[in-house]
């Protein structure tokens, strides 16, 4: 499709290079005719002057051979009257005559000047037409004498003896004349007669256009020739290669896919633009492609990561902030600008778990980002099926595993709080350890596991452990450890450490950590995204508070009965609970007792805290004493090992805490 | 915790009816404190007893070695699964 002439373009006439050399060819000639009609009529007048001259003495010539041969040297013309009846005097017309037609005179006389009157004295007159010649002869023959007043200059000149000749011009009743007039001197130099030859102005004029025109033709011809023959050597091999030029470079952009070389076969400036073009072209088409090449790229890299980011800000939220009465829950995630993959989430599980999940994805861009939102996508789906950390984290491996072309991979940590007991379980798959806030604050020694989506049956391990109100954890990216500052170095675990000395709760601590990396890092900008997220366990609500009686065993089997309702395990749930309640009873020394149990699927939870001393029961039991030394109270601990799933003992400020989970399963775990 | 005791010549036959736990577990104990001492064998039927925790067993042990001889009797499953938890099913004599 042809693109649109520019408009401008359309209107504007170009005028051609060759006008110029028109107007200058014109000039030429019309120097060069100036030139010629100049040198012409000198070049005429020179020649009628010299054929005047010679003319003159040609007479001069004829008359003195006539006359002179047989007579007195000293005699002239003014001899009187032997002359007229002489035949040579008619011989003399004739000669003249016939002279003035050899020499293309007009007229010609001879005579003499009587300076006196102004008187003329012909002698003899002659035209070169027959006619007028018979005229002359008549009218200006032998004798006759003509006044004339003043007497023409090169008339006086000559009888003075000038020989110059003088030209002047008159008119009278024989038409315009340039005459010239000579004089013939005698053998003493006296000037014995004068000779008159006279040309018309009209046959001087003809000489002259004739002798411009034979001047002029041949070289105007000539010139003519030569410029029309440059014209077109210009047109051809100068105006019509710069014509194709134009018109390619006017069509540039839009024949620029199919842009073949300009060859025009010269050697000259005309090839030099040629070939300058060629290049220009070739390099801009290079330059454009280049250009174009690198614009999509980085617009295909910009959008990505628009798009990345997009991602990331739609599925992770860059503030979480809740505060409930049994737990606070602070997050903050940054990403950076080359969008790094990293996520948390948190939610809660029924009305009793909070679960916490944080992840960091290997890789940046779109690919990363879609692999972050299945991996949190397919955790939190998971956890909300209700299994334990580590069976979510091996579950989901095993899911990425199976669909992971471009081997991405994900660092997680999951831990699930239980909100009526303060038991945290948690795992690993290769991500940082966690800061735990309890007696102190420290990381917490986990099982490394492996990050997600490397090998299948990736063998993560639960851990457990029991917090106590006002205690609480914190997860974070390396985006945090990993920060640099203007110094290159790294924020590092020891910073972590100090960041969030003093923080008593989940906002808190995060904010301090963030305000910490924050200043760490100053102008430097970061090259992963900043994610925290903290948690803190507030308050267990209580269940039931009992004195350190045996008596009020009672209020436990009527709690303990109401949640497992018929379910046979009730005895056995009863069992643990009798013994763990009788042993706190007789050993503690405690004043209060309180009493939380609950079912978490398919397991019982059970949970006694004292306020009495320090006493492990877990420690004093030792299941290989002896059958008859067992009335010392070794065998309920004993029992209570046998039938629990799993045992957590915990001292925290001044209280003894004792978690016991119990299989729902009817098989007897430990035996 | 309701206890019946059947005496026929040296054996005396105990029943405990209910929750065998440590607050009931000494009325057991003194259920075989008030027998004659003429009484040498013991036989604790469990048929109606429902629950037994550490207390208890600590007193059938007492019993055990007091006595002559000691037979338990008519125990339920779950009991049986404490009995066996414990050892129990090993030194006594249960039927």
């Amino acid at each position: 499709m042809k693109q649109q002439e520019n408009p401008s373009s359309k209107k504007k006439k170009y005028g051609s290079f060759l006008t110029f050399f028109i107007v200058v060819f014109a000039l030429a000639i019309i120097i060069t005719s100036i030139a010629c009609f100049i040198i012409s009529t000198n070049t005429v007048m020179n020649d009628i002057k010299n054929n005047a001259s010679g003319t003159a003495y040609s007479v001069s010539g004829i008359i003195s051979d006539l006359y002179n041969a047989n007579e007195n040297q000293n005699s002239g013309l003014l001899q009187g009257s032997s002359f007229r009846e002489d035949q040579r005097m008619t011989r003399i017309s004739h000669l003249l005559h016939y002279l003035c037609k050899d020499m293309d005179l007009t007229y010609l006389y001879v005579f003499d000047v009587d300076e006196e009157n102004n008187n003329l004295l012909y002698y003899f007159t002659a035209a070169a037409d027959d006619e007028m010649n018979k005229k002359v002869s008549e009218e200006r023959g032998f004798g006759t004498v003509v006044n004339v007043d003043p007497l023409p200059q090169n008339i006086l000149n000559a009888y003075h003896g000038n020989t110059d000749g003088g030209l002047e011009q008159y008119s009278n009743q024989y038409g315009d004349v340039y005459s010239w007039v000579y004089p013939l001197l005698d053998t003493d130099g006296n000037v014995e007669y004068l000779v008159g030859a006279e040309f018309s102005a009209e046959s001087i004029q003809n000489k002259i256009i004739r002798n411009t025109l034979w001047f002029c033709l041949p070289i105007v011809i000539i010139l003519i020739v030569v410029f029309t023959v440059m014209m077109l050597i210009i047109r051809g091999k100068l105006l019509k290669p710069l014509k194709k030029v134009s018109k390619k470079m006017r069509h540039f952009i839009e024949d620029k896919d199919t842009a073949q070389p300009l060859t025009l076969q010269a050697n000259n400036e005309v090839g030099m633009i040629a070939d300058s073009f060629n290049k220009m072209q070739s390099d801009i088409n290079a330059y454009l492609s280049e250009i174009s090449t690198l614009t999509t790229r980085q617009v295909q890299h910009q959008t990505q990561m628009e798009i990345a980011q997009r991602i990331q800000y739609g599925i992770v939220p860059a503030k979480t902030d809740l505060s409930e009465r049994a737990y606070q829950v602070y997050a903050i995630e940054q990403p950076c600008k080359n969008v790094g993959g990293d996520f948390y989430d948190c939610f809660l599980r029924g009305e009793d778990e909070l679960c916490l999940v944080v992840g960091d994805v290997s890789g940046k861009g779109i690919t990363a980002a879609l692999f972050m939102v299945m991996t949190k996508t397919a955790v939190r789906e998971k956890l909300l099926g209700g299994l334990s950390p580590a069976e979510v984290l091996n579950k989901v491996n095993d899911e990425i595993c199976q669909a992971n072309p471009e081997g991405l991979f994900a660092t997680v940590f999951v831990a699930i709080l239980h909100l009526p007991t303060g038991q945290l379980t948690y795992a690993n798959a290769g991500h940082n350890l966690p800061l735990f806030f309890r007696e102190e604050i420290a990381l917490q020694q986990v099982d490394p596991g492996i990050p997600l989506g490397l090998f299948e049956e990736a063998g993560i391990i639960n851990a457990e452990v029991l917090l106590s109100p006002q205690e609480g954890i914190l997860l974070y990216t390396d985006g945090v450890t990993e920060a640099v500052n203007g110094a290159d170095r790294f924020f590092g675990d020891e910073r972590l450490l100090g960041a969030v000395k003093g923080a008593a709760d989940a906002k808190q601590a995060a904010e301090q950590l963030k305000k910490a990396v924050e200043a760490f890092c100053g102008e430097r900008e970061p090259f992963d995204d900043l994610t925290i997220i903290s948690a803190f366990y507030r308050e267990r609500v209580p269940q039931l508070q009992l004195e350190s009686n045996l008596a009020e065993f009672d209020k436990i089997k009527q709690e303990v009965m109401n949640m497992a309702g018929e379910a046979s395990i009730v005895k056995k749930l009863l069992l643990v609970c009798d013994e763990l309640f009788a042993n706190i009873v007789s050993y503690a020394q405690a004043d209060t007792i309180e009493f939380y149990c609950c079912k978490r699927k398919k397991d019982y939870v059970l949970m006694m805290i004292d306020n009495g001393q320090a006493f492990d029961p877990l420690k004093d039991a030792d299941a290989t004493k002896e059958f008859d030394d067992w009335d010392t109270g070794g065998m309920g601990l004993s029992l209570v090992k046998q039938l629990a799933k799993t045992l957590l003992y915990r001292r925290a400020g001044n209280r003894n805490c004792l978690l016991v989970t119990i299989s729902g399963d009817h098989e007897l775990p430990n035996q | 915790m309701k206890i019946e005791t059947t005496v026929s010549g040296q054996t005396a036959t105990i029943r405990p009816e209910g929750w065998l736990d440590t607050q009931t577990a000494p009325e057991l104990g003194q259920a075989v404190e008030a027998l004659d001492n003429n009484v040498t064998d013991i036989v604790l039927d469990f048929e109606k007893l429902e629950y037994i925790s550490s207390a208890g067993l600590r007193q059938i042990v007492a019993i055990y070695k007091k006595a002559h001889s000691l037979v338990i009797c008519h125990v339920s499953s779950e009991i049986m699964d404490v009995f066996k938890m414990t050892g129990f099913d090993k030194r006594l004599n249960i039927q």
